[in-house]
């Protein structure tokens, strides 16, 4: 694993590391857009590679991803992050299964990891998204019940 | 995958998540502008 380091004077928490390839990578976190109904504390988590947008592969940057998030997480037990797949070059979902493997191969064991496909009606898209949460704050059918309200809830918004 | 939910939305969602995806690409680009920029300070 990278060690990382915290970014200051923004406002909202910003890490990042440097790769033995010389690559910067930054995780942030960003407050989700609308409060949910029973969730107090929920961001969507960002990753980028500051220097490549293809950077060569490194085992230890999935574990150092990891690492921020249980580390971002630890800080409130009812905390949640949230994780969407970019859709703009139709690479969604393989990055789906990256951020699922990275997840299964590092992580600590303490947090549970629910990934959804969210299937708009009418259209032919599918949004790639993932959840982890803290298994004593949230029980699993808690988390999939307020999604799928949220989504149906879009239907009136 | 283990763990997955699908969850059929209605189609409203393709309009939220691409907002979603919309706000994400330009915090991005921001960041990237800044630490290009010299513009971040980090401490470890």
């Amino acid at each position: 694993m990278y060690e990382f380091n915290i970014l200051e004077g923004e406002n909202r928490p910003l890490f990042f590391f440097t790769t033995d390839n010389g690559y910067t990578y930054n995780v942030s976190f960003n407050p989700h857009v609308y409060k949910i109904e029973g969730i107090t504390d929920i961001s969507q988590v960002d990753v980028i590679c500051l220097d490549n947008e293809n950077p060569k592969k490194d085992i230890k940057v999935g574990k150092t991803i990891c690492a921020i998030i249980e580390h971002f997480l630890s800080q409130n037990k009812e905390r949640i992050v949230g994780y969407i797949c970019d859709t703009q070059d139709k690479r969604e979902e393989s990055r789906n299964r990256k951020f699922y493997n990275w997840y299964r191969i590092h992580n600590n064991g303490g947090y549970t990891l629910k990934n959804y496909e969210i299937r708009p009606n009418q259209t032919n898209e599918v949004y790639y998204t993932a959840v982890i949460y803290h298994p004593e704050a949230y029980l699993d059918q808690f988390i999939d019940d307020t999604y799928g309200r949220e989504m149906k809830e879009l239907e009136d918004k | 995958m283990k763990n997955t939910v699908v969850i059929k939305a209605p189609k409203e969602a393709a309009k939220f998540f691409n907002r979603l995806l919309k706000d994400k690409a330009e915090r991005k680009e921001e960041i990237k502008r800044k630490f290009n920029k010299g513009e971040l300070k980090t401490t470890s």
